[in-house]
């Protein structure tokens, strides 16, 4: 499966990181040693998400102040809506986001150890 | 190319030998005698009556009253073609012809040459809403009027490589959340502070994306000037944020874009910058203009309220029929994302309690009394709630922006779908975007 692998500690606590794929732009969040990843696009009028601010574990999208909890993607202001998540596994430093479609991953190697 | 700006989205663009006026409010006392201007335009000497007629074009952003103002166009000439935004619908165009004009509907996106190079692009929503924006090119120089709409990023990007000299932005709240609601003290000051932070980190966003050369924050606000409710006007209280905080919000920002305070009847003018025309006491600390217009606008504000038409006893029935036919034609998907027991308490001599069940196997969906499970509540006073229930108002959310209404939610989460029912409950349309969303 196309997926994305990043080195946990190239990833900042507590800031949104975006990394584009082909087909695809992922918003990452770490809080410790949990990682999530969405699509970085706000369902309300599709702002980069990675461009919102988090506070105590809820991101608030930069255009029109939708907040989401970064865990689960759950939307705070429209209940109705959720981010879609990508799988995330972090194993011995390593973070691996599973890509739903087959394309290939043309992230910032500065911040992606290694994609594939 | 000359820019005269008239308060809220309104603007007379001049370029190319041609003129376009957007958004014309001109009147004061929208929504049931409750949106009155930053500042009063009659006291810059603006009124529909005086206003220059030799207009070529009128663009309409929306249906709201502050944008789209009967009484306004009424005095301008009839043969000036509307420029609007193609919509789902034709409700709003409807209303337009309605009114004798002439419309000529743009698809979102798509330029066109008006002669001499002057050119406009309307750009919609992405919400639900029926909502755009205008951005006008002649003589070598770009404006854009974002009005009060919420444009998706993607049309934002590409009006940021637009070169635009002068940007005209929505920056305050423009509704009754949370004002109007039963939250207490200390809830409702959070959230107001909560509101404006992020309406003007919004604003500061859309500036960086659009990359104007000087942006105005534009429409948005209100003031109120019934003396009951003017503690709407307070920042501490309510989301009707002051255009120089929004400036300074701006300039704190560090942009490459400069903000720009104007106020109604200041010009942009391409040669020659910025031409304070307003008067001063337009640049009046805003508490102290608001407490003086408040004085002077007090027995106008009880006339208006004189004048308001009593509700006819034949409400109740009319009442049920009304939203009984809205949620019938309603798919069950639709019904089922809305999934609310809506409450509407109408006060007055000819009111009473009433219930809509979105969920009810059948109709009648409208019953008497309000159930113990309600999940949104509305209460109205009898004669605002009539003439939608008649069909002589036909955008029921003027009744919510009127800032004369009480919410309450049960849980405290907002129903986008009931809104957008009672936004425009047109089948259709919900059930097409309720199949893409």
């Amino acid at each position: 499966m196309p997926h994305i692998e990043i080195l946990l500690e190239n990833l900042p606590s507590g800031a949104p990181v975006r990394i584009e794929h082909a087909a695809a732009a992922v918003v990452v969040f770490r809080t410790g040693e949990s990682v999530s990843a969405f699509e970085d696009s706000c369902p309300h009028a599709h702002w980069r998400l990675s461009e919102g601010e988090v506070t105590a574990g809820v991101l608030e999208c930069p255009g029109h102040g939708w907040e989401f909890n970064i865990l689960t993607g759950h939307c705070l202001s429209v209940p109705a809506y959720r981010l879609k998540p990508y799988h995330v596994t972090v194993s011995n430093g390593v973070v691996r986001i599973d890509c739903d479609e087959a394309s290939s991953v043309v992230c910032d190697m500065t911040i992606c150890g290694k994609a594939g | 190319m000359r820019v005269t700006y008239f308060g809220q989205a309104c603007t007379l663009i001049e370029a190319a030998g041609r003129k376009i006026l957007t958004d014309p409010w001109l009147t004061e006392g929208a929504y049931f005698g409750s949106w009155f201007h930053t500042h009063l335009l009659e006291d810059a000497g603006v009124t529909p009556w005086a206003f220059p007629k030799d207009i070529d074009y009128i663009f309409i952003s929306h249906e709201h009253q502050d944008h789209l103002d009967a009484a306004s166009l009424w005095r301008l000439p009839r043969d000036i073609p509307i420029l609007i935004c193609k919509f789902a619908t034709p409700k709003f165009r409807n209303y337009l012809e309605a009114l004798g004009r002439k419309t000529c509907e743009l698809s979102s996106g798509e330029a066109v040459e008006l002669g001499d190079g002057f050119r406009v692009t309307i750009f919609a929503t992405a919400e639900y809403t029926n909502d755009s924006a205008i951005l006008v090119e002649g003589e070598g120089f770009t404006v854009f009027n974002e009005t009060d709409c919420k444009l998706g990023y993607a049309d934002l990007q590409e009006l940021g490589k637009r070169q635009i000299d002068i940007g005209f932005y929505m920056f305050s709240g423009a509704n009754w959340y949370p004002m109007m609601y039963n939250y207490s003290e200390p809830q409702m000051t959070g959230l107001v502070r909560h509101r404006r932070r992020a309406l003007l980190r919004s604003l500061v966003q859309r500036v960086k994306l659009t990359r104007p050369r000087i942006a105005v924050p534009a429409a948005g606000p209100c003031t109120v000037l019934d003396p009951d409710r003017l503690w709407l006007n307070s920042p501490e209280r309510g989301i009707f944020i002051d255009p120089e905080e929004a400036v300074t919000a701006l300039q704190s920002a560090g942009l490459g874009s400069e903000p720009a305070y104007l106020a109604a009847t200041d010009v942009w003018d391409s040669r020659s910058g910025i031409e304070r025309r307003a008067p001063a006491a337009f640049r009046a600390p805003r508490q102290e203009y608001i407490r003086d217009a408040a004085l002077r606008m007090e027995p106008r504000v009880t006339a208006m309220r004189a004048a308001e038409p009593p509700a006819a006893c034949d409400l109740p029935g009319r009442l049920v029929t009304y939203f009984d036919a809205l949620v019938e034609a309603l798919t069950p998907a639709v019904r089922h994302r809305i999934n609310a027991k809506l409450a509407l308490a109408v006060t007055g001599p000819c009111g009473g309690s009433w219930t809509v069940d979105f969920l009810a196997p059948a109709s009648p969906y409208t019953r008497e009394g309000i159930a113990a499970d309600w999940t949104y509540k509305i209460e109205v006073e009898d004669k605002l709630i009539y003439p939608f229930l008649t069909g002589r108002e036909l955008f029921f959310e003027d009744i919510l922006l009127s800032l004369r209404v009480r919410f309450a939610r049960r849980p405290d989460e907002y129903n986008e779908p009931l809104y957008h029912f009672l936004y425009e409950p047109d089948p259709g349309k919900l059930h097409n975007w309720y199949a893409t969303h």
